[in-house]
């Protein structure tokens, strides 16, 4: 979506390039939590 | 005012009224987990206020704002009275009442059970049937909600029902399908071993039931938020919807996939098969779909209001926001702060992983981020938007206002991460005393419970601004002349005739199939077993 160019024929660049970067962001918390809490550590109690 | 206004303002005030109640209880007991020697500081004081705290906010403040919000959306969107005045006022004064006896029941000392009133915790029989008749009060909402929309559909036949009404009528569908495993519970289970009249009760048998209910409850208070994000903020940022079919979409899949997930709060629980929890755990990760589609939807929208406000590079149409202005501020933050919640939910709602953060303070964490802020930060928006044009008068402390969705923001953030940080190392939750007696482990948590203080001293803070707004706007807000009600429109025009997303009949029955093969079996094969029972117990 540019200046000049209708809004609705525009993708929406801004949008795809934050929600992007929070999928990246969600996966790479899932597998931080994975690798080093459940898989080093495991439950709350053994 | 015109006597609609005032049956939606009716249920808004009870609703800030809860809130600002539950509000001081929260403050005291964050202050009380940073180990801050208090006057009258005593776990029974602790756990009547956790109690307190939690159905206040969870089931008082967010069903009246729900059942408020659901007549402004019918009588202002579809343009005409509520189909069942005396009905809606019968649903008002029925979960008022209940939610008198239940609040009776637990301050004064009788019902110290929590939000979750988990057996073999066993309140006094008010708080159960308070708690019922709060229910039977928002069925009534609902059949007043159905009726006006088929009187409605009367004089508009073949015309899909506008987007806010989309939303009312998914999320009266959510609660109605939700409540039956509550209300099971309830009358059958809870309010007959309260009286005496069964001697013992089935804790697990409970917690099917109660999680059943406990997780579309979630959307129950999630769907009215959305509806708020898709057809107000748009028009509050000064732009449009991206996508009317989008977001019809999102609220279809809430049908259909809220209810069968309820198992993924039960992953450490005994008596599920392993395989039934493993069938919850893809549906719950199935239902986070609409919730990103909801935030890539809603995102563009502002992206298309900030480009209508003149920006023209990548980002850039974030600073043209109206971060000035309250409800937008409100509901924008509330948004940041789901984002940050929706990854706590996507380590609870893992199978295995689960057991890292089971039952510890990541869990207050998360939920705070979730209704506490989403829906939570989202309502209050709302209520500067709404109060005003229900009630006829002016914001009050309009600079109170303007900064209150801030310091939630920070509060919640300086709150949640502190919890979510001390529940990975071990913390439960739900403990009065953070010292644990003085153990070692508990010495490593101070820091964090000490930040988790000043974050609750951050909410409060800005609890107190949104009351005093509330009740200066109520009480001394400048007369003016009524204003429009509007929403937003959608970037491109809406199809006049109803598609497949508007068969809200054919959804519904696909929902319950999905609950029926989800709970059906489980729910029959825990009945076949051996079981024995729990008698009441009662701590304080």
């Amino acid at each position: 979506m540019t200046q000049g160019k209708p809004l609705d024929t525009e993708h929406p660049k801004g949008t795809l390039v934050l929600i992007g970067l929070y999928g990246l962001l969600l996966a790479a918390g899932w597998f931080a939590i994975y690798f080093l809490v459940y898989l080093r550590r495991g439950g709350v109690t053994p | 005012m015109t006597p609609l206004d005032r049956l939606s303002l009716a249920h808004l005030w009870v609703s800030i009224l809860a809130f600002g109640a539950a509000a001081a209880m929260a403050f005291m007991q964050a202050l009380s987990r940073a180990n801050l020697d208090l006057p009258w500081r005593s776990a029974k004081m602790y756990y009547l206020s956790v109690t307190a705290h939690g159905v206040l906010m969870a089931l008082v403040f967010t069903t009246f704002f729900i059942m408020g919000f659901g007549y402004v959306v019918a009588t202002r969107v579809l343009g005409r009275p509520v189909a069942a005045p005396r009905l809606a006022w019968t649903a008002f004064w029925t979960a008022l009442a209940g939610t008198l006896g239940a609040a009776a029941a637990i301050l004064s000392g009788r019902a110290t059970v929590l939000y979750t009133f988990y057996p073999p915790l066993r309140a006094h029989p008010a708080f159960y049937i308070g708690a019922a008749l709060l229910i039977v009060g928002s069925w009534l909402w609902a059949i007043a909600l159905l009726a006006t929309y088929r009187a409605w559909r009367r004089d508009h036949a073949g015309e899909p029902a506008p987007l806010a009404m989309h939303g009312m009528l998914a999320t009266v569908i959510v609660w109605l399908l939700a409540t039956v495993g509550v209300a099971a519970e309830v009358v059958l289970l809870l309010i007959p071993w309260s009286l005496g009249w069964t001697r013992t009760v089935d804790p697990i048998l409970a917690r099917m039931l109660f999680w059943y209910f406990g997780h579309p409850l979630v959307y129950f208070w999630l769907l009215p938020a959305y509806v708020i994000w898709y057809t107000v903020l748009p028009r509050a940022a000064g732009g449009k919807l991206f996508s009317d079919p989008l977001a019809r979409l999102v609220f279809i899949l809430f049908i259909v996939l809220s209810t069968p997930v309820g198992f993924h709060h039960q992953f450490m629980d005994p008596g599920v098969p392993a395989g039934w929890k493993l069938l919850h755990t893809f549906l719950t990760f199935g239902i986070l779909f609409p919730s990103l589609v909801t935030a890539f939807t809603v995102t563009a929208s502002l992206e298309v209001a900030g480009r209508m406000r003149g920006a023209t590079g990548l980002l850039d149409w974030l600073g043209k926001l109206p971060w000035g202005d309250p409800l937008f501020s409100s509901v924008a933050l509330s948004m940041i702060l789901f984002a940050v919640g929706g990854f706590g939910g996507a380590i609870n709602a893992s199978f295995g992983m689960n057991a890292v953060v089971h039952n510890t303070a990541w869990i207050q964490g998360h939920f705070h981020l979730t209704v506490g802020s989403a829906v939570a930060l989202t309502f209050m928006g709302a209520c500067y938007w709404l109060v005003p044009r229900l009630s006829g008068r002016d914001l009050e402390l309009k600079l109170l206002a303007k900064v209150q969705p801030y310091f939630w923001f920070l509060g919640m953030l300086c709150f949640s991460i502190a919890n979510h940080l001390t529940g990975l190392m071990g913390m439960p939750r739900r403990i009065y005393d953070a010292s644990y007696g003085g153990s070692a482990a508990a010495s490593q948590w101070f820091g964090l419970t000490g930040l988790s203080a000043v974050g609750g001293l951050l909410l409060f803070t800005s609890a107190g601004f949104f009351m005093l707004v509330m009740i200066g706007t109520g009480l001394a807000g400048p007369k003016r002349e009524p204003e429009a009600i509007e929403w937003a429109e959608p970037l491109q025009p809406v199809d006049p005739k109803p598609s497949l997303l508007d068969r809200f009949g054919l959804w519904t029955a696909l929902a319950i199939l999905l609950i029926a093969i989800a709970y059906a079996y489980p729910l029959w094969a825990h009945l076949q077993m051996p079981r024995f029972g729990s008698p009441g117990y009662s701590p304080f």
